[in-house]
């Protein structure tokens, strides 16, 4: 079965147990269909580049799936009809890239603004430098 | 930025032997190399915005190939990571 990436979005005013039962109903409809979650992220509640439906802040769900392409029809079916659901993209990919995602590696990053001055200061030092490893600080929640 | 370059080089090919002939021969031209090719390259991934805000302008636009030194294959993939990061809400359309 074809392997997938999945980024849901929730509306800004949900509760972590509302958000907790959209993930829920996002894998359930997954394994009804056959499919399998292998990895799942809860990339919390993150500020939005530009507004989406008035909404500034959206609850990121993150999955990594094993599953026929009927069932993600299907999800994305639902997930679009859905309310509390801003946005969603499925990606097919050929492997997915192990341990966490770069999201999770880089959770303090995420007060950075854009366009500001951190941005420029990466500028200055060249465009081949690999980026720099975290390093462990407080959470911005 | 970036901008400024942008007429000069356009006509690179075209009119070699033209008015900013001698003037380019005297610029310095590092060898270009792409960031995303060879071993332990970074991969390009719509996740990753360390590294995909580095290949963009501070306006929000994608920055052309010549100047990340981006290959062509290369660049379509980053491209392509850059508009997947926009539709999220992760990245800015455009910086006001």
């Amino acid at each position: 079965m074809p392997l997938y990436e999945c980024v849901v979005l929730g509306r800004q005013e949900l509760s972590s147990t509302q958000v907790e039962a959209l993930d829920v109903a996002i894998v359930d409809c997954l394994t009804t269909e056959k499919g399998q979650v292998l990895k799942k992220e809860s990339w919390g509640s993150r500020q939005l580049a530009y507004k989406i439906n008035k909404n500034k802040k959206a609850h990121y769900l993150y999955f990594e799936i094993d599953a026929p392409s009927v069932a993600v029809d299907e999800l994305n079916r639902r997930l679009r009809i859905h309310d509390d659901v801003l946005r969603s993209l499925f990606v097919r990919v050929d492997k997915f890239i192990e341990g966490e995602t770069a999201m999770m590696k880089n959770k303090d990053d995420q007060s950075r603004r854009f366009g500001g001055a951190p941005r420029a200061a990466v500028a200055d030092q060249g465009y081949r430098q690999a980026p720099k490893p975290v390093t462990e600080s407080e959470d911005v929640q | 930025m970036y901008n400024n370059r942008r007429g000069r080089d356009k006509d690179k090919d075209k009119d070699k032997n033209a008015q900013g002939g001698a003037m380019r021969r005297s610029m310095f031209r590092r060898p270009k190399s792409c960031p995303f090719s060879g071993d332990n390259a970074p991969v390009i991934d719509y996740k990753d915005l360390p590294l995909l805000e580095r290949y963009v302008s501070e306006r929000g636009k994608i920055a052309p190939s010549r100047i990340g030194t981006v290959s062509q294959k290369k660049q379509r993939d980053l491209a392509n990571a850059i508009k997947r990061a926009r539709f999220l809400g992760l990245m800015p359309y455009v910086v006001q």
